[in-house]
């Protein structure tokens, strides 16, 4: 290191060397040369409203577009982040097997065990799972006053009874407190002895139950809700799986495979007040994709904030149900005569009561995630948006 | 735009160097500053960047005018439109919410954004004005020179607040060299390591700490987090400094230090000594020294400590808990000047330093805490209130990682002048661990998506 300038050298030399490369893998990845693994997802801000607030959001659409486009053309990106990721992770201290690995975009707490098995954890404090949790117990009990209401916790890791789980507060018996306090409500679990047993029931890679979890999950709301309904299987495809918390943390080994039910189903369905887009549950496994690409949004796709199906039985149900809900609500809806599904992240302000009476809805089934249904995790504010009962 | 993200470092930087460095003319450089300056500016706040060009403008015509008639009204008419567009735009909503607190009323409080680096450049801009009607330096003719000065973008948006008198005759006569560009890039990279390996990484151990309750993270975790944050908000803010200095330093400008490692003084008067001292500098010259100084009898003295300190405290923001963290340290500077300091400095070297570092840390919880519940939440969390804590939470909040034992590895380095010892010592060798923190940097921000800035809204 005889030359004195040689930090400046090497310092222009990165800066330089990834500016030229900008347009060069701009080519590659417009010809289908590379394809980039990593999409950043950037929310377009409506550009409404007075002139300023107009500008304003059409320059912040026009940097976002930019700096998400900075992200995918930049050379190596995929590679820094597939690799330096889990190496820097590769340090980190285990917890009762589980070892950290940091915050999801929501801010929860990622853990993974030896088996490559992840499990996220809220990062809500105890006063806010605190207020939500009474607010919710009060809306539930309300409203198990006027419908018949069922609620069916498929319950991810930390709130089974297992010895080991990684927390900070005991969610089994934050779970327990919640279900002592409920009044007028049948609920339903899934319910596990062994870890084992858990393993099989849920993505390795995701949050989500797999369909066989979803499965085990239908034939208990059936029971729960006396039906008396058809007979699946759920089938291990043979497309690699990669779901949304590998992906956070560019987990390119643990392997994990898409599951589905293998029925083609086709109830009449419309989706927010129309009739059901084609891309609507298209149910079909992507195969010309990244390792990346979300399937289980793919497959299911039910990002909508109401869908209603129409089926054979006599009653109506309404399911508040988010993502959980997406693998079954078609298969319950079969045993209705009207289906109204509404999902607690897009409820716009709206009279439950009314909604329901006007709908002639007699039964109400909560199918969301554990943490959602007790506390409200990620703040939707559903309680309210649906007018309190 | 920030000096840590993708498009400034692979796309703005690397542009400006080669345009710049293509013009051969000192005017067509300051011209190519000042459009690039203008333009890193707009991609933050495009709407502001008028505002901005509209402040140039005026104190162009005016600092003339008071040149030229020698006139105190024209100078008082400059302040009064600097200081009225900084109160504007910084200090209406607090103003407002506080006089509806004290009168009971409900006046509407108006929604304004902050113009990113506004406290920054109106502190320049007042520098300016003030020094042209001393007579400290003479008036700029070329209103893109002044443009220059006041929006060049290295420090436009978290300072230093530079002096006009710093670079009034950089402005026109500065030589770009290659080992003032080597002795810039390596301040660059010292900067960017600070904010990217250490402070990001001590900030999200604190937020995340202090996002649970109370009962959770205990005394064992109050004092993490703040330990933590009072680290976070040193690197981050003296990284920023670095980086400032550093791009300044390639483009041939010497801006002064900011930061003197201030965690290893002996007082309270010490540390302000080394912390922000462009800030602190600002206020002896323009505020304190005007409103009499260390020459006048202690009441009025006292008066005019807790004048400064308050103002020094609403400067970093327009709320109560920054007015409250000014004043805490006004009475302590008074407590230290009437009586304390000789007391201390009896003390051996290690009490001194740790009355300090306790004073600070203090200190950093009034500047964190946005409402009176939290600030006593935490205080109270730290003479253990809560219980000891849930240690369980550290590995929960995935503290000991790679990114943490690099950051502790780094302060030691950096909060004392160790590493700039072995720069003395091992020129070469320190250049290639230079080498080696940038692209550790570049990987953290590639992968990163942590990455607030704590001092771009003041």
């Amino acid at each position: 290191m005889k030359n004195k300038n040689f930090i400046t050298y090497f310092f222009i030399g990165v800066l330089f060397l990834f500016l030229v490369m900008y347009p060069v893998m701009f080519v590659l990845i417009q010809k289908g040369i590379i394809t980039p693994e990593f999409s950043n997802i950037y929310t377009v801000i409506s550009e409404e409203g007075n002139i300023l607030t107009k500008l304003n959001n059409k320059t912040t659409n026009i940097k976002n577009n930019i700096n998400n486009k900075l992200s995918n053309y930049l050379f190596l990106y995929s590679e820094v982040n597939g690799s330096y990721r889990p190496l820097k992770n590769s340090f980190n201290l285990y917890n009762n097997e589980f070892k950290s690995l940091g915050t999801n975009s929501d801010g929860e707490y990622i853990f993974q065990n030896k088996d490559g098995f992840y499990i996220l954890q809220t990062n809500q404090n105890d006063d806010y799972i605190n207020s939500k949790m009474n607010e919710n117990i009060l809306f539930y009990n309300n409203l198990g006053k006027i419908v018949d209401l069922y609620i069916y916790l498929p319950s991810r890791y930390e709130f089974q009874d297992f010895n080991d789980a990684v927390t900070i507060r005991n969610m089994a018996d934050l779970k327990q407190e919640f279900l002592a306090k409920l009044d007028n409500v049948t609920v339903g679990e899934l319910k596990v002895k062994e870890r084992d047993e858990y393993q099989k029931l849920f993505y390795h890679t995701d949050h989500h139950w797999n369909a066989y979890g979803a499965l085990q999950g239908y034939n208990d709301i059936c029971q729960m809700l006396n039906l008396d309904c058809e007979v699946y299987q759920a089938v291990t495809s043979d497309i690699l799986y990669r779901g949304s918390i590998g992906k956070m943390v560019a987990d390119a080994k643990t392997t994990d495979y898409f599951t589905f039910i293998d029925e083609d189903i086709t109830l009449k369905a419309t989706v927010e007040g129309a009739a059901s887009p084609t891309n609507f549950k298209p149910r079909k496994i992507k195969t010309d994709k990244g390792l990346f690409y979300d399937q289980y949004v793919g497959y299911y796709n039910g990002l909508y904030s109401e869908v209603t199906y129409e089926g054979t039985g006599e009653d109506n149900l309404f399911i508040l149900g988010d993502s959980y809900a997406w693998q079954i609500d078609y298969l319950l809806a079969q045993n209705f005569a009207k289906t109204y599904v509404l999902n607690p992240k897009y409820i716009e302000k709206m009279n439950l009561k009314n909604y329901l009476q006007e709908n002639n809805i007699t039964k109400v089934l909560v199918l969301m995630e554990t943490q959602t249904t007790i506390f409200d995790n990620y703040d939707y504010g559903y309680v309210a948006s649906l007018g309190g009962i | 735009m920030e000096f840590t993200s993708l498009i400034f470092l692979f796309v703005f930087f690397p542009l400006f160097l080669l345009t710049y460095f293509v013009c051969k003319k000192r005017k067509s450089r300051n011209i190519v500053l000042f459009l690039f300056s203008l333009f890193f500016y707009a991609w933050g706040e495009p709407l502001y960047v008028f505002l901005v060009l509209f402040s140039i403008f005026v104190n162009f015509f005016l600092t003339k005018l008071i040149a030229k008639n020698k006139s105190k009204f024209i100078f008082i008419l400059t302040l009064v439109f600097d200081i009225a567009i900084l109160i504007i735009f910084k200090y209406v909503p607090f103003l407002v919410s506080s006089f509806n607190t004290i009168t009971n009323l409900h006046i509407p409080i108006p929604s304004i954004v902050l113009p990113i680096g506004i406290s920054f450049y109106t502190f320049q801009m007042l520098s300016y004005v003030i020094d042209v009607y001393r007579d400290k330096v003479g008036v700029q003719k070329n209103i893109i020179y002044l443009g220059c000065y006041i929006i060049a973008f290295p420090q436009l948006i978290a300072g230093p607040i530079v002096r006009y008198a710093t670079i009034e005759d950089e402005l026109d006569n500065r030589k770009e060299n290659m080992t003032d560009f080597t002795i810039g890039v390596r301040r660059f990279i010292v900067g960017l390591a600070k904010k990217i390996l250490i402070a990001n990484v001590m900030g999200l151990i604190a937020t995340e700490i202090l996002s649970q309750s109370a009962s959770v993270y205990g005394f064992v975790g109050s004092w993490i987090a703040m330990i933590c944050y009072s680290l976070q908000i040193l690197f981050d803010f003296s990284g920023y400094s670095d980086m400032a200095i550093g791009i300044g330093r390639m483009l041939g400008f010497h801006y002064l230090e900011n930061f003197n490692y201030p965690y290893i003084a002996t007082s309270i008067t010490d540390f302000w000594r080394r912390w922000h001292i462009s800030l602190s500098s600002f206020f002896k010259d323009y505020v304190y020294i005007p409103l009499g100084g260390n020459r006048v009898k202690t009441p009025r003295l006292i008066l005019n400590l807790l004048i400064v300190w308050a103002l020094t405290g609403l400067w970093h923001g327009a709320s109560v808990n920054f007015l409250l963290w000014g004043l805490y340290y006004g009475v302590i500077l008074i407590i230290e000047k009437l009586f304390l300091k000789k007391y201390l400095e009896k003390l051996p070297r290690f009490c001194q330093h740790l009355y300090a570092i306790i004073i600070i840390i203090f200190g950093w919880v009034l500047f964190r805490s946005l409402t009176f519940t939290e600030i006593s939440t935490i205080f109270k969390a730290m003479f253990g209130g809560f219980g000891f804590g849930n240690i369980n939470l550290l590995i929960y909040i995935n503290a000991f990682t790679f990114s943490t034992y690099l950051a502790l590895i780094l302060t030691i380095f950096m909060v004392v002048p160790l590493g700039q010892k072995l720069r003395k010592k091992y020129p070469r060798l320190t250049d290639v661990f230079l080498g080696i923190l940038f692209v550790l940097s570049l990987l953290e921000i590639i992968i990163g998506s942590y990455n607030p800035f704590i001092y771009f809204r003041f």
